[in-house]
């Protein structure tokens, strides 16, 4: 019984040990499947809103990803604008995509960054 | 006999693949069709909103003493194959730089053919004569403002052939910010758009 144990704990310890540290953001919403990894998320929020997302491809083949961009005036209402449309983007293999945020009014204060898998239906 | 029972069995498989492919509204932000070797919409946007970000975060747009730049649109020339209005793009260009609060834009310059791009600025000066109109409301000799900036640019295409039959298609969309009192360029920037596809497909 306590052998069975012991190989447990072993096995969960490895497996733990290989995990790679995922960064959460709730600005920063990727899609499931995606593959992509948000490595960090740099915001100078002093002036307009200005900063980049760096992700991360931690697999063999390269990624297209399609980045949409929402901003958000401060009450919380969405902003109509040009840089909040689409990017197609490809994260290369075992490379970094950086996701470029500037802010396209003065009143533009929030965002949020959807990436998801980019493939034609 | 035989030959007309296959026919007959044939007849709703042809008219079938004939039906027409229904009509779909598409979101742009939620586009999932497939792309082409030519330009569309999809690549425009991408384009001016990399243009934008490019010249908000290069600071070529602050003014030294506070307030914002008066620019006029000047030449945007098409040298690729395809038959592209210009003023697509920069259409939305110039609206995302109204909106960042940086720019305003004159319409009352001459820059084309065509005149310029809204003709009442100088129509309803041509009111300072007429006893029918009160004359508080009609613009005054030197109330218009001249641009400080131009904004002019050029679309370019370059095909090639490649090694193993398929074909890449450059594009490029260059953009110069000009400062009129000196004629040096503030900012340039340069966005390629490159597609791969098959050699048979025709670009343009």
């Amino acid at each position: 019984m306590i052998r069975f144990f012991l190989v447990g704990v072993l096995i969960a310890c490895s497996g733990c040990g290989t995990a790679p540290t995922v960064e959460v953001d709730p600005r920063v919403l990727i899609a499931p499947n995606t593959n992509v990894i948000l490595d960090r998320i740099q915001v100078n929020a002093i002036g307009p809103v200005r900063g980049n997302i760096r992700l991360i491809n931690m697999t063999a083949t390269d990624l297209p990803i399609k980045q949409t961009t929402t901003w958000f005036n401060s009450i919380g209402q969405n902003i109509n604008t040009l840089l909040s449309r689409p990017e197609k983007m490809i994260v290369p293999r075992f490379g970094d995509a950086y996701v470029e945020l500037i802010a396209p009014t003065p009143d533009a204060v929030m965002f949020q960054v959807r990436v998801e898998a980019d493939s034609p239906d | 006999m035989s030959k007309l029972k296959y026919l007959t069995l044939a007849l709703p498989f042809v008219l079938g693949a004939c039906a027409p492919m229904q009509t779909t509204l598409i979101d742009p932000r939620a586009d999932r069709s497939a792309i082409g070797m030519g330009l569309d919409s999809r690549d425009f946007d991408q384009a001016a909103s990399k243009v934008v970000k490019d010249m908000l975060r290069s600071g070529s747009l602050d003014k030294p003493q506070g307030g914002r730049y008066v620019v006029v649109m000047s030449r945007v020339s098409n040298d690729t194959m395809q038959r592209i209005d210009t003023d697509q793009l920069i259409k939305n260009i110039r609206v995302a730089l109204l909106n960042s609060g940086k720019v305003v834009f004159t319409t009352a310059i001459v820059n084309s053919a065509r005149g310029a791009e809204d003709n009442m600025s100088m129509q309803v000066r041509q009111l300072r004569s007429s006893q029918e109109f009160n004359q508080a409301n009609v613009a005054k000799q030197g109330q218009m403002v001249a641009p400080e900036l131009s904004l002019s640019g050029k679309f370019l295409q370059n095909n090639n052939r490649l090694g193993d039959g398929s074909q890449r298609v450059d594009y490029s969309f260059q953009l110069t910010l000009t400062d009129l009192r000196t004629g040096l360029a503030f900012w340039e920037g340069n966005e390629p758009i490159s597609k791969l596809g098959p050699g048979q497909t025709v670009a343009w």
